[in-house]
């Protein structure tokens, strides 16, 4: 066991208790993990309690008996997985003698099993599933006989996440081998308790865990602000020159950061959108930009650049603002124990990185980071691409004198289409990642949209947005509901990426057109459900011709009569697909 | 050193510092059970920078067995 996780052991449930007496308004989501296994992994409950505090989500975890595979299709276990938001499989080969045959590990019989509980969760109503790699088992060293069976096992595991969008991979295999195979076992309290893994490996498969929970709830990281000199890059550029940095994968000084560029690069093609904050002459940065063929970014890597000798903190405000993203989605790279400590304390809610005092160290940072999003979709890949020609769109603004026409001069077309099987682990994700223009913030697991699509009296819309300036795919959402005598849009939302265009009256003047032509022509209502970051959103059924009828502290409700439509701006297209 | 097993004790088992008396065993606190006495061990081991012995981890089950417990593996 390290050191740090056992020192803190008793001060980590003091904290929980503590939080535990909080109410549910404090924290961003209440989430329940149900766990299967066949080993004791309670202390499991208390890791996932503590992780998900740190990412202000309350998590509460239930555990399977020990022998998940007769006892998951019992009418108990079935209640253990119904409404549950994760059924985490996570299972001990030192268990799992069924898995064997003469003695030898059967990677066919193993899987059948993981892949058989896992779907069974699904259909007994867990939202989505986390399967773990499976380790060997405790003390085999080197030389495991199993190695093959074992790896082809776990490859069967990762092609079924890989192939299921509502079962996810959490890789146990690996998070064992960040800590070495011996500090991943705990021998003691195996022997003892028969409770095989280390209170280390705990922790970590528990941080793993809630990030995947934090994702689900909206709170994955979206963008990442990085400094340049010692961080993009090996020396001060405005003292070194350009010639003098260092950065290439064939130098010894370079070779860190060409690797932490190389990972930059990754997430920006992941979808996380890069930013650079450096006090600098912003000349002396662009000439590196230009005139050094070994960075490995390049300018349009990056969405918003503040190279200036502003306060940083004042500067990721200021990125904030121009991409239209909270500071909570935020995470800020730099080597300065000043910069990191002035973001720490006037951003709380950024998360900080400091590059490690051994240079070496820095290919490390990134990959011991949770917060950015695990699951991507087409539309994360292109993401930066979108805020790239956003910036074109806006140089474009500065040209009109009203927004009719700068919405014409951009030939906008909102495409309406009904939700299918395939779109829906989009709409899910935008329901988890839109936060300002969002009606009622409700959010979605790919199954709850699965059901409403099947659900003859609901139906899921969704808008694609592109102009002269390139797609930007899916970005909006429709959820409604048909009710006595009227319609309810349960949740009507559009990314920040696309709104200031009017975008929102086309797409909900199309909505209430198909809700009125399935279920006849009856009153729509809407509902806004004031949160932190909606604000924007309060005014907006009014502004397009709803009256508010209903109103209390935790929702307006607005009403369009049978008479009257909501009428589409003439300057954009509207695409009405099926 | 009592004061820190009762705290200990208090934060693993969520009792407050007063149910915590001298008596304290499975017998006196409810949630004092077979699994929350590996988390138990964890945290004494953690706050005191001792190695139990194996006949202990399983027999440490009230105050004063914790108590002298901790005072042989410091020796």
């Amino acid at each position: 066991m390290t050191a740090a996780v056992e020192r803190s052991a008793g001060e980590r449930l003091a904290a929980c208790r503590r939080l535990d007496a909080e109410r549910d308004e404090s924290f961003r989501a209440r989430m329940r993990v149900h766990v299967v296994r066949n080993v004791t992994l309670d202390a499991l409950a208390d890791q996932l309690r503590f992780e998900g505090y740190q990412r202000k989500l309350r998590i509460e975890t239930t555990l399977s008996g020990y022998d998940p595979f007769s006892e998951a299709f019992d009418e108990r276990a079935k209640q253990a997985f119904n409404g549950s938001d994760v059924a985490f499989v996570w299972l001990s080969l030192d268990a799992m003698r069924e898995a064997y045959v003469d003695g030898r590990l059967s990677a066919a019989i193993a899987f059948d099993h993981v892949e058989r509980v896992s779907r069974h969760a699904l259909d007994a109503g867990a939202k989505r599933v986390l399967v773990a790699t499976l380790l060997p088992p405790i003390g085999t060293g080197a030389r495991y006989r199993d190695a093959a069976a074992l790896y082809e096992l776990n490859a069967k595991i990762a092609s079924l996440c890989e192939g299921q969008s509502r079962i996810d991979l959490c890789d146990v295999a690996r998070i064992a081998a960040t800590l070495g195979d011996e500090a991943a076992f705990d021998k003691r309290f195996w022997s003892l308790f028969e409770a095989p893994f280390s209170q280390a490996l705990l922790a970590k498969v528990a941080a793993s865990v809630s990030a995947a929970l934090a994702e689900s709830a909206g709170l994955a990281k979206k963008v990442l602000v990085v400094d340049a000199d010692n961080t993009l890059w090996r020396g001060v550029v405005g003292e070194d020159g350009v010639g003098g940095i260092a950065m290439a994968s064939n130098d010894p000084a370079g070779r860190p950061f060409h690797k932490f560029q190389k990972q930059l690069a990754e997430l920006r093609n992941a979808g996380v959108l890069l930013a650079i904050s450096s006090k600098n002459e912003s000349a002396d940065v662009h000439a590196v930009f230009e005139q050094r063929a070994d960075l490995a970014l390049s300018r349009r890597d990056f969405v918003a650049e503040r190279i200036d000798w502003n306060d940083k903190a004042a500067n990721i405000e200021s990125i904030a603002k121009e991409l239209g993203l909270g500071l909570d989605s935020f995470v800020f790279v730099d080597d300065s124990d000043i910069e990191c400590a002035r973001v720490r304390e006037a951003l709380p809610m950024v998360d900080v990185l400091q590059v490690p005092r051994s240079v070496h160290d820095l290919p490390f940072l990134l990959g011991r980071y949770l917060g950015f999003p695990q699951r991507g979709t087409a539309e994360d890949r292109a993401r930066a691409d979108d805020y790239l020609a956003e910036k074109e769109r806006r140089a474009e603004l500065g040209k009109h004198v009203d927004l009719g026409s700068f919405v014409a001069s951009l030939a906008v077309v909102v495409a309406v289409s009904s939700v299918d099987a395939g779109g829906a682990a989009r709409a899910a994700q935008l329901s988890q990642r839109t936060n300002q223009f969002n009606l009622t913030t409700r959010r979605y697991e790919v199954a709850d949209i699965e059901r409403a699509i099947d659900d003859g009296s609901t139906l899921v819309m969704q808008a694609e947005v592109g102009d002269r300036f390139g797609a930007q795919g899916v970005t909006g959402l429709a959820i409604v509901h048909s009710a006595e005598g009227h319609v309810r849009v349960e949740s009507f939302m559009l990314s920040c990426r696309v709104l200031g265009r009017s975008v929102e009256i086309a797409f909900l003047a199309e909505v209430v057109d198909r809700a009125r032509a399935r279920f006849g022509n009856v009153p729509i209502r809407g509902e806004y459900r004031p949160t932190a970051k909606n604000g924007q959103t309060k005014t907006f059924y009014e502004a397009v011709g709803f009256t508010k009828i209903d109103e209390s502290s935790e929702r307006a409700l607005f009403e369009l009569p049978s008479s009257a439509g909501v009428i589409a701006p003439d300057y954009l297209t509207l695409d009405r697909r099926a | 050193m009592n004061d820190r097993i009762r705290k200990v004790i208090s934060d693993v088992l969520g009792v407050p510092l007063a149910a915590v008396g001298d008596d304290a065993s499975p017998k006196t606190i409810e949630s004092w059970d077979s699994l929350r006495q590996m988390s138990l061990i964890v945290a004494l081991e953690a706050e005191f920078d001792v190695l139990f012995d194996d006949a202990v981890v399983t027999s440490l089950q009230s105050f004063g067995a914790i108590e002298s417990a901790i005072a042989k593996a410091a020796a």
